[in-house]
């Protein structure tokens, strides 16, 4: 039996669809179990309807912890009810964990990314989208060393942000939201699915970054060189 | 007639726009990922320590194909030996083009509609970034890298 130590970050339009297959996922695997902490500082509030999946109003994290707790007996919940900034993120993150950063701040990607560079052992897949298009990125660390590279290297939005973490933003800014597509996010969410079945499952990490584009209908992996 | 910048001035622009001026009006490539200071100094030293003059480069309007080629495949069929495209990719978008003996930076400016390439991103030759003067040739993969998604949440 393969105990996983699981975080999801973000539980907004990708990572509320994300969260559930994932736990479909592992809860029926036969030969696997996890621990997963859900971390976000948001609420759900009825506007978020539109594109995200969850049953009552509040903590994102909350919620989700105790609705997924109550269909998938064989994992177990936790949830950090709170954004992620340099100074918790390693509350949050350790050793050996598998993380799905479904953030919408390139500024929180560059935080964890780095914080991601000092642990030995560590799986990261990342996703974001804009309106009709996306992509996931796959950092995988193994006993101190690059097996794939940070989203940093080959993304200077992400390496030096312009935006804000939502902990920085004001009261006016955090109410502005961008419009999305829901099948967009649900495109990455499902890439991110892809992702973690081949770097845990079957441990391939030869391809870490995939587009896609809804318009086109195209989808590409590409191989990253770590040097 | 161009238009004459300081250091001050410069500084006062934004990264993406510094970055933008030295795709798109200095022919300065290769300074999208550096920080705002080194593209700063980059341009201040290609123009000179007082200032710097910026005009507008002519537009790129076409791309001339001179056929050269290799002959890759020489058990190939009839017709089938020589290939002269290569495999450009930009995000989700790809394709195969007659572009060997082309520069990284006339393909960019070539295919930007076709594969939605934006004029500030990097060329990738087989993974390794590239300058913009490189000249493609035979077997060379190249792709122009597409910022991140943002949003998810």
């Amino acid at each position: 039996m393969i105990d996983h130590k699981i975080v999801v970050i973000g539980l907004g339009g990708v990572g509320s669809i994300l969260i559930e297959r994932l736990c479909r996922f592992m809860n029926f695997s036969q030969d696997m179990s996890a621990d997963i902490l859900l971390v976000d500082g948001d609420e759900y509030e009825p506007k978020n309807y539109e594109r995200q999946e969850f049953t009552r109003l509040g903590n994102k994290a909350d919620i989700k912890a105790t609705e997924l707790e109550t269909k998938f007996d064989r994992l177990r919940f936790d949830a950090f009810e709170d954004y992620v900034t340099t100074e918790n993120v390693g509350d949050v993150i350790h050793e050996g964990d598998i993380i799905f950063m479904c953030v919408d701040n390139h500024k929180s990607r560059m935080i964890i990314s780095n914080y991601c560079k000092e642990i030995k052992k560590v799986t990261l897949i990342s996703g974001g989208n804009d309106f009709t298009d996306g992509n996931v990125q796959l950092y995988v660390r193994r006993e101190g060393k690059d097996l794939t590279p940070d989203l940093c290297k080959y993304h200077p939005e992400i390496a030096d942000p312009t935006d804000k973490l939502p902990t920085e933003m004001s009261c006016e800014e955090l109410s502005v939201s961008e419009p999305q597509l829901y099948f967009a996010n649900l495109g990455v969410a499902t890439i991110m699915c892809w992702t973690f079945y081949n770097a845990i499952i079957k441990e391939s990490y030869e391809r870490s970054e995939i587009y896609f584009d809804i318009l086109t209908m195209n989808s590409n992996s590409k191989i990253r060189t770590v040097n | 007639m161009g238009t004459t910048f300081n250091k001050e001035q410069l500084e006062r622009k934004t990264s993406r726009e510094l970055k933008r001026m030295c795709v798109e009006e200095l022919n300065l490539p290769g300074l999208t990922k550096k920080t705002k200071d080194v593209v700063v100094d980059a341009i201040m030293a290609q123009y000179g320590s007082g200032s710097a003059t910026i005009s507008k480069a002519a537009p790129v309007t076409g791309i001339e194909f001179t056929g050269i080629s290799t002959m890759t495949k020489p058990d190939g069929a009839f017709g089938s030996r020589t290939t002269t495209t290569i495999h450009v990719s930009c995000g989700a978008s790809s394709g195969n083009f007659p572009v060997v003996g082309r520069t990284v930076k006339q393909v960019g400016e070539f295919l930007r509609e076709v594969l939605n390439v934006d004029r500030l991103s990097t060329g990738l030759i087989n993974g390794k970034e590239a300058d913009g003067d490189y000249v493609l040739k035979q077997g060379d993969n190249l792709e122009f890298l597409k910022p991140a998604g943002k949003k998810g949440c």
